[in-house]
């Protein structure tokens, strides 16, 4: 796959084409699985930020010529997608294996010091998802994407401001259905 | 993909999925509403209790994500049992170290009630403090004070976990309260003195708090301070004494006050001292420390200008008050008896509350009859701040005791507006201290915003709500620079006064004000096409009222600023007879009213403001001789207001305004001596009005149009390089204000573009020179 067919799915997605966007996820999804996994092994018990690693990935798209710097925003949005799937991925293979541990500390933290238990986040987010998908996609490019508001704005065409806002509204959202999650454990 | 197909399954089997919805889009909205105003706002727009309980639930959410608990800690609990007892489970409140709390309701079916569910971690507590915890609970069922959370039941899980059933109280921990509320130090100590008395009631009833944080001791959007947690916050060990208590409100008063003077400094110093005996001895004692150092203390924010302002008023303006209320320096002169008693004793309480009363009496005549007595004399800006500032001490003071009567808190609401009026009030003489004026207001706001929603229908009520109102809408217009801020608040204010208006004079004109402020903030934005409507009706109102309302003083004065103003929108949208007739209306008003009070400095500046505007349509419309004798008129009547008190910045804003307008007449008939004489003027007084300002951009941005007007005079005077040196500073102020993100549209449309162009084609190079030009 050449730049430019990305190039044609990003329009079409910057259009409000949403096949287009799960479309180029599923082209771009085996390269940035790839560079995903090459940090995770490498930083192995190290505590490292999901935006790291989602503007890593965007760079080497960029350096091999995969995808136009001009687009960062939007294939960070999808990345974000991306690496939520990866960390819940390794969140579950964590829970198998106590013992061989991988600290994640995400960037932009729920709450205080420690991140919520990923996968009792995953089970809140797809419910949220449920009620409010925009939502869903902020939490997910905010909190596993580690996106600036100023991305997110570009790919949501909403305001500062609103997603500030929004953003508070999800977080607060979630924190509450962490509290419940138990209740939800169980429906899963 | 997987995910997307396991929600897409979730949206079929969930049945809260409406609930859910409309809790979010309320919550989003709720965001910025005032914690104080939350509940009535969510009884507006919905009944559901479901969609209310998901509401608080998320509420309770977002506090405790603001306020960081790490949800790592939350997820190590265990999941929230669905009863307890006789109570259902709805919402979690909040998680700590010790264990959760819940909100819970009533669910036996015999009477309704919310309460508030702790249960404690099984295994925090060895079975010896579990059984001490379980007799001290019979106490705390007994303690019965307005302060102290009621406790209801209490017992254990299947579990082990100890629970306890207590009184549910929506509140703020009391540091994010004074945060949010920007509580003066004086209530600060106040609130730690509430907290201090109920800590001694429950002392003497042999309970001990054992953990006295801010985030027990709540307070509710009415004020309230209420303490949470008696002897159950941590697990108690026999050394625990009454003494780790006083410890726990030295620490809280530290928390509350992070820059206590040297009074309160020593009080901290000794509640923590690190030897439980050097303490004070009991709670009581602690709080009559810090009651004695508040009865020595003035009471405002304003503190450090108070002795400025006597001062300044002795030197000043004793003379000119003097002979014109003796009846405010008697009182004066009592008040500062009475200050001067009450450092050296401390009264019985009888005593006190005979005092209430008359202390309320004074307070209410200083900040009302003897504020307006003196509020007519010309030069009494200082002297209105000092008996706003003294009457206001002593009413916030009554206000802010536990179970104030609502009147004296409506009269300290008024109170609070009164002194941000004098202070830099965006329309009568003030001080000009905008900064200062806005946390009064914000004051006043916190006390009459919730008296109002307790008692709209009362009279007395709704028109302090309303001059609030009015007030924050000139503040955030003429001074801050807020359109929509200030139409916001100008409709709130013409709500509140919709059934009292058109029944007596001081709601009707205000009413009156309140459309006027309406359009006047679209023509603030250039769009008098916008403001011409509300003016229009506001007049039309007007001119219905019976003789009796119609021909009182403040409907007039507050009918001759909308005609003005409607002879502006009028003028400015092509309607010429409308705006003649509208501006001559407004300056025969005035007349009248100066000719029947001609030492009313209020009056002065309506009638000159009326005049300026006279002079401007006439000079637009190229009526020379016309234009000259209005503006010459509204000059002598500023420069009269500026002669008589030159710290007002009122009298200094019309001389600018009045200033500017002859130095375009002149300029116009090529008098060039004439100009540079008028515009040195007019600019000298500019600089006052931005030093009095402390910068705020209102006052700069005057100083740029000006500067812009004069540059444009002195061109057609055919000097270039006065016009450039002119148009070089305004430009300088608006790229200073687009940099700090305050340029008006208004200036960002007109003013600035048209400079930076003049500055470009005219100015360029060192030495410009002078080239016919249509300006």
């Amino acid at each position: 796959m050449a730049a430019a067919d990305t190039q044609v799915l990003i329009e079409a997605w910057k259009a409000g084409d949403l096949t287009a966007r799960d479309r180029l996820l599923a082209l771009l999804a085996p390269e940035l699985r790839t560079i995903a996994s090459a940090q995770l092994r490498r930083e192995r018990g190290v505590s490292f930020s999901s935006g790291d690693l989602v503007n890593d990935a965007i760079l080497r798209l960029v350096q091999m010529g995969r995808i136009s710097i001009n687009d960062k925003a939007h294939i960070m949005a999808l990345s974000a997608r991306l690496m939520r799937r990866i960390l819940i991925d390794h969140a579950r293979m964590r829970r198998s294996d106590k013992r061989d541990h991988i600290r994640v500390v995400l960037n932009e933290e729920l709450d205080g010091e420690n991140g919520p238990d990923l996968i009792a986040l995953e089970t809140a987010l797809l419910r949220l998802g449920a009620i409010d998908e925009e939502l869903m996609a902020l939490v997910e490019m905010r909190y596993f994407g580690g996106m600036a508001m100023g991305d997110i704005a570009q790919v949501t065409q909403l305001s500062e401001a609103t997603l500030k806002r929004r953003w508070r509204v999800a977080r607060a959202w979630l924190a509450d259905a962490l509290g419940a999650q138990m209740a939800l454990d169980r429906e899963d | 993909m997987r995910w997307a197909r396991r929600w897409r399954w979730t949206v079929k089997t969930d049945p809260d999925l409406a609930t859910e919805r409309a809790a979010l889009a309320l919550f989003e909205e709720l965001i910025d509403i005032r914690e104080s105003d939350r509940a009535s706002w969510i009884a507006e727009r919905t009944a559901d209790p479901a969609v209310k309980a998901r509401l608080s639930a998320m509420i309770a959410a977002d506090r405790i994500s603001s306020l960081g608990t790490g949800a790592a800690a939350l997820a190590a609990i265990g999941p929230a049992p669905e009863r307890i007892g006789a109570y259902r489970i709805t919402g979690l409140i909040g998680r700590g170290g010790m264990g959760a709390v819940y909100r819970a309701a009533r669910d036996a079916g015999d009477f309704a009630l919310d309460v508030a569910i702790k249960i404690i971690k099984p295994g925090l507590l060895s079975d010896q403090l579990s059984a001490r915890l379980a007799a001290e609970r019979q106490v705390l069922a007994s303690l019965n004070h307005p302060h102290i959370a009621r406790l209801f039941d209490g017992g254990s899980l299947p579990d082990g976990a100890p629970y306890i059933v207590m009184e549910l109280i929506d509140g703020q921990p009391a540091d994010r309260w004074a945060a949010a509320a920007g509580a003066s130090t004086r209530r600060r100590v106040d609130l730690v003195i509430t907290a201090a008395r109920a800590v001694a009631h429950a002392h003497q009833r042999l309970v001990i708090h054992r953990d006295i944080t801010p985030a027990n001791v709540l307070v509710t959007p009415d004020g309230t301070v209420k303490l949470i947690d008696f002897g159950i916050a941590r697990p108690a060990d026999d050394a625990t004494t009454t003494a780790a208590d006083v410890y726990g409100l030295g620490r809280l008063l530290a928390r509350l006050v992070p820059e206590p003077d040297a009074g309160l400094a020593a009080t901290i110093a000794r509640a923590t001292a690190e030897d439980p005996a050097a303490r004070h001895p009991t709670a009581d004692a602690l709080a009559d420390d810090l009651a004695a150092w508040r009865d020595t203390r003035p009471v405002s924010a304003l503190t450090g200008q108070r002795l400025y302002v006597i001062d300044r008023f002795l030197r000043r303006n004793w003379l000119p008050v003097a002979g014109g209320t003796a009846a405010a320096l008697l009182l004066i002169g009592a008040l500062v008896t009475v200050m001067a008693a009450n450092r050296q004793t401390r009264l019985a309480e009888a005593e006190a509350r005979a005092r209430f009363a008359q202390t309320r009496a004074v307070a209410k005549a200083l900040l009302f009859p003897v504020y307006d007595a003196v509020a007519r004399v010309s030069g009494s800006t200082d002297a209105k701040a000092l008996l706003a500032t003294t009457g206001l001490q002593y009413v916030e003071a009554l206000a802010a005791m536990p179970d104030a009567p609502h009147d004296v808190r409506v009269e300290a609401g008024r109170g609070l507006v009164r002194l941000a009026e004098v202070t830099g009030g965006g329309q009568a003489a003030n001080l000009g201290r905008y900064a200062d004026a806005n946390a009064l207001l914000a004051r006043a706001d916190a006390i009459l915003a919730p008296a109002w929603r307790a008692r709209p229908d009362d009279h007395e009520t709704a028109l302090a709500f309303a001059a609030l109102r009015l007030e924050q809408a000139g503040t955030d217009l003429y001074n801050n620079n807020k359109a929509d801020a200030a139409r916001a608040a100008a409709s709130a204010a013409e709500r509140a006064l919709q059934p009292w208006a058109g029944r007596d004079a001081q709601a009707s004109a205000h009413y009156v004000t309140a459309i006027q402020t309406v359009g006047d903030s679209f023509g603030w934005n250039d769009d008098y096409a916008g403001a011409f409507p509300y003016h229009q009706r506001a007049e039309a109102w007007a001119a219905t009222l019976p003789p009796a309302l119609a021909e009182d003083e403040q409907l007039l004065a507050a009918r001759s600023g909308n005609l003005r103003l409607l002879g502006e929108a009028a003028h400015k949208t092509g309607r010429g007879a409308i705006a003649r007739q509208a501006i001559d209306g407004a300056i025969a008003i005035n007349r009248r009213l100066v000719n029947a009070r001609p030492d009313d400095p209020q009056r002065q500046r309506k009638l000159a403001i009326s005049l300026w505007y006279a002079a401007v349509v006439h000079r637009t419309n190229e009526r020379e001789a016309e234009a000259r004798a209005r503006i010459d008129e509204a000059v002598a009547v500023a420069r009269a207001m500026v002669a008589r008190d030159s710290r007002d910045a009122g009298a200094l804003q019309m001389l600018a305004l009045t200033a500017e307008v002859k130095a375009q007449v002149l300029a116009d008939a090529g008098d060039a001596t004439g100009n540079a004489d008028i515009a040195a003027e007019m600019l000298g007084a500019h600089a006052r009005l931005v030093a009095l300002a402390g910068d705020a951009p209102g006052a700069r941005r005057s100083r740029a149009a000006s500067l812009r007007t004069q540059g444009g005079n002195r061109w057609n005077l055919r000097d270039a390089a006065g016009a450039c040196r002119h148009w070089r500073e305004a430009l300088g102020i608006y790229d200073a204000l687009a940099a700090a993100g305050q340029l008006s549209k208004l200036d960002a449309n007109n003013a600035r573009p048209e400079i930076a162009g003049y500055m470009k084609n005219l100015c360029a190079g060192p030495n410009p020179r002078w080239q016919p030009v249509d300006i």
